[in-house]
C-alpha cells in the first residue's frame, strides 16, 4: 500500500513514523488524521492471531475516529476523503455494521488488488493536474513485482536487516529512490 | 605611510538551480525528509548495484 501511496506521488504517514514510548499511539494516529485529508483504512485484518487465538481490532477505532472527524468535527475536517478496503465484498456487514451503506472497495487480499484499489481512488481524490496523473494499476504492480524482487539485495547493499524489518522511514526514502531507477531500467531494455 | 586597501568584496555565492524533482511515470514523487541512516548517495548506489545484477531478470517496459 505504501509503495502504491508513494508512486501515486503522495507521502504514507501512519504511526510507525513516530517513534516515542511517552506517547499513545491513537493520539498519535487522530492527530495525523487531522493533519491529513485523505486517509485509507484496511479492515480486511480480522483473522485471529496465531498466539492468543484473537482478532486484531485497531482498525475499528481508528475508523470511527476518522469518520467522527468527517461528521463532527470542524470545518477543515468535513471535506475529508476515506477508502475503506476489505478482502471480501459484503462482509463487514457482519463485522463491522455500523458502515453498511458505505461503498467500500475489495482487494481480495491480493496485491494487485490492494495496488488497484489505492490507486484508482488516488487517482479520483489526489487533485492531479491534468495529465500529471499517477501510472496505471498494471504498471505500478509490475514495478512493485521489480522492486520486491530487489529488495533482499538493496537491504544488503546498505548492511540493514532483513526488508521487510526497515523502520519506516528507510522503507519510504528508499522507494522514493529506487521508483525512478526501477522505471529507467525498464525503459531502458532494448 | 602603509597605504590602506579596502578588502575586496566578497562575491556572492552563486546560487545553484534547483534541482528538478524527482518523476515516476510523469508523477512528481515526494521527497521523505523524515530521519533516516542513509543518505541519498547510499540508497541511489545500493539500489543501481541491484538493479545491475538482476539486470536479466527485470521486465522490459511493454
Amino acid at each position: 500500500m505504501c509503495f502504491t501511496i508513494m508512486a501515486c506521488g503522495h507521502i504514507p504517514r501512519c504511526a510507525l513514523d513516530i517513534s516515542d514510548s511517552g506517547a499513545v499511539r491513537f493520539d498519535i494516529i487522530v492527530k495525523m488524521m487531522t493533519e491529513c485529508s485523505l486517509s485509507i483504512h484496511d479492515i480486511s485484518r480480522v483473522e485471529p492471531d496465531k498466539v492468543f487465538n484473537l482478532p486484531r481490532l485497531n482498525m475499528a477505532p481508528e475508523l470511527g475516529a476518522d469518520l467522527g472527524l468527517r461528521m463532527q468535527g470542524p470545518a477543515s475536517q468535513k471535506r475529508r476523503k476515506t477508502l475503506i478496503l476489505d478482502a471480501e465484498a459484503h462482509r463487514y456487514d457482519r463485522t463491522l455494521s455500523d458502515i453498511s451503506g458505505m461503498d467500500i472497495e475489495v482487494h481480495g487480499n491480493s496485491v494487485a488488488g490492494v495496488i488497484r484499489c489505492v490507486r484508482d481512488w488516488l487517482n479520483v481524490n489526489g487533485q492531479f493536474a491534468v495529465g500529471k496523473e499517477p501510472a496505471g494499476a498494471a504498471a505500478i504492480h509490475a514495478d512493485y513485482q521489480v522492486y520486491h524482487h530487489l529488495a533482499a539485495d538493496i537491504a544488503e547493499g546498505l548492511r540493514l536487516d532483513p526488508h521487510d524489518d526497515l523502520p519506516h522511514q528507510d522503507y519510504l526514502r528508499i522507494v522514493e529512490i529506487a521508483l525512478p531507477m526501477i522505471e529507467a531500467a525498464r525503459r531502458a531494455k532494448p | 605611510m602603509p597605504m590602506r586597501i579596502a578588502p575586496k568584496p566578497l562575491s556572492k555565492p552563486r546560487r545553484q538551480p534547483p534541482k528538478p524533482a524527482p518523476t515516476y511515470r510523469g508523477v512528481r514523487l515526494p521527497s521523505i525528509d523524515g530521519p533516516s541512516r542513509f543518505t541519498r548517495d547510499q540508497i541511489r548506489k545500493a539500489v543501481a548495484t541491484a538493479i545491475a545484477k538482476h539486470a536479466d531478470e527485470i521486465p522490459r517496459e511493454d
